[in-house]
């Protein structure tokens, strides 16, 4: 609404109970002191019509008088202070509890402990960056913070980063930036979404990211992906605001949060690997972002063809819960992915199959019946992309592809052996971006 | 800045991890003092609920205010930067919203 307001056009805002700080937050980041917020009784999501009607009814006034009278209700100032703190206690070990139980009063914590971000270790950080210190990687979404590359070296401090993990941060941070990520929704949205970190190229085993067995899991030798992906997380709360409750509105969460990175199995990849697919060297290191929707095992320790596996990818994919119907309206919103371990993309490979195939074949074996995605038949046929609208006269047991076209589905090859793999759903685009040392 | 002779066994010093925001703060548009007659922008994100609790505000408006006009606009991808431009440009003197939660 801000961008009305600034043009001079006044705006007033339904806001549920329980989003207010979230609308005052995010007003607050596009240079809005004050908001015009008319408070409903509770989010219209879920309600019937006649039950939505009724909650506009009770705030109708609320609504007017917010194009028509000041604003008295302002938000609340930014938690930004760009501040030295200083801790007192009997040896350095409570201060360095201290800061902990400060920090998270502040709401500057993922909840575990964080290393202190002394002027020294932040010093130290910085050096493993190309850049300076007060350079602007971007402007973070949702809240607008100005991610210099100091502020992310302090957030890598407290996250346990190394300085060689600068560049990969950086990078991540830079790709996060672009509009096909999809920013806002990964970081506000109130469903589970978090940003999942792919290293491609040489620097994955110069820093130890795990690209085998447990790569997305806890254990030593996932050292550095648990502490890259923390970064990035507390890069998001820090930098671009995004603290739950305010600007996370996360309805139930998920532990993808705390930490999401992981590189490809470039060794065991019988095909091209990522990066390359899209459009890099071999040799370049590369990171991905790419926002993360929910993750579901595939396990198939019997097939042995590549037809056999890949339908079992594609039964796993046939899973409404996901936004299946979402991209009945938005082109390319969502982009499944598949992360194939050693062991099936060995027999899929072996069987004489490309990426390509798999897409295909996942494409044209996981449509679902019309019915698990049609709501009650609520959908609203403005909102859905004129190519599909027939379908809201179609029979129940219409069958509805649960992507665009086969090349919707991305694929990667990561983990360790036994035929596991895991299919992921997104609420954006992967993006790729090159790391710069 | 602590040197490191202040540097005492129980003391820390540590920075702040908060950035700033960017923006430079904006002042909000005046408001109408009456919607008799004028165009309103009814703008959603295309969530559930938000477009039948915007027919229903423009249905309380109508009853409540002589010649008042309607433009609706959807959000239909969360950067859809162009819907907000053809909402600025649609002449409207006022935009009610609703994201549905």
């Amino acid at each position: 609404m801000a961008f009305f307001e600034k043009k001079g056009i006044p705006t007033v805002a339904l806001t549920a109970k329980g989003f207010e700080a979230e609308a005052l937050a995010t007003a607050r980041g596009f240079g809005l002191k004050r908001l015009a917020l008319a408070s409903l009784s509770s989010a219209l999501t879920s309600l019937s019509p006649e039950d939505v009607r009724k909650v506009v009814g009770v705030s109708f006034d609320r609504i007017v008088e917010g194009v028509t009278r000041d604003v008295e209700v302002g938000a609340t100032e930014g938690k930004a202070t760009d501040k030295t703190f200083s801790f007192e206690a009997a040896d350095r070990y409570e201060a360095v509890e201290e800061m902990n139980r400060f920090f998270l009063r502040n709401g500057w914590g993922d909840g575990f402990p964080l290393i202190p971000p002394t002027p020294e270790k932040v010093d130290r950080m910085l050096a493993g960056a190309s850049r300076s210190p007060g350079d602007i990687v971007t402007v973070m979404l949702p809240g607008m913070g100005e991610a210099t590359v100091e502020k992310i070296a302090i957030n890598a401090v407290m996250a346990g980063c190394l300085p060689e993990h600068m560049p990969v941060i950086i990078a991540a941070v830079e790709g996060m930036s672009k509009p096909e990520f999809n920013m806002r929704s990964v970081a506000c949205s109130t469903g589970p979404h978090a940003p999942m970190l792919i290293v491609n190229g040489p620097i994955a085993k110069e820093l130890n990211i795990n690209s085998g067995r447990g790569a997305l899991g806890p254990g030593a030798q996932s050292f550095a992906n648990i502490v890259i992906g923390r970064a990035i997380r507390l890069i998001m709360m820090n930098i671009g605001h995004a603290y739950v409750g305010e600007l996370d509105m996360d309805t139930i969460g998920t532990p993808n949060k705390f930490s999401m990175c992981l590189a490809e199995n470039e060794d065991q990849n019988p095909w091209e690997p990522f990066h390359v697919e899209r459009g890099f060297d071999r040799d370049t290191s590369t990171v991905t972002v790419y926002g993360v929707e929910s993750i579901m095992e595939v396990t198939d320790l019997r097939s042995y063809r590549p037809e056999h596996v890949v339908m079992t990818f594609a039964g796993t994919a046939r899973n409404a819960g996901a936004h299946i119907s979402e991209w009945l309206r938005r082109d390319r919103f969502w982009q499944p992915c598949l992360l194939i371990c050693p062991d099936h993309a060995k027999i899929i490979h072996d069987g004489g199959w490309s990426k390509q195939d798999i897409r295909e074949y996942m494409y044209h074996h996981s449509f679902i019946e019309w019915r698990y995605s049609k709501y009650g038949g609520t959908l609203d046929p403005a909102l859905i992309l004129p190519s599909w609208r027939w379908l809201l006269d179609a029979p129940e047991e219409t069958l509805v592809p649960i992507v665009g076209g086969p090349d919707w589905f991305h694929v990667l090859v990561v983990g360790g052996p036994v035929g596991k793999s895991i299919y992921l759903t997104s609420v954006g685009a992967p993006v790729t971006v090159e790391i710069k040392r | 800045m602590a040197t490191r002779e202040d540097v005492r066994v129980g003391s820390l010093e540590v920075l702040d991890p908060v950035a700033p925001i960017a923006a430079k703060t904006t002042p909000m548009a005046a408001r109408l003092r009456d919607l008799t007659g004028h165009t309103i922008g009814l703008w959603s994100n295309a969530k559930p609920g938000a477009d039948v609790a915007l027919d229903e505000v423009a249905r309380l408006l109508a009853d409540k205010f002589k010649d008042v006009k309607f433009v609706r606009f959807h959000e239909n991808h969360p950067h859809g930067m162009d819907v907000l431009e053809r909402a600025a440009k649609a002449g409207c003197d006022a935009i009610i919203s609703s994201t549905a939660d």
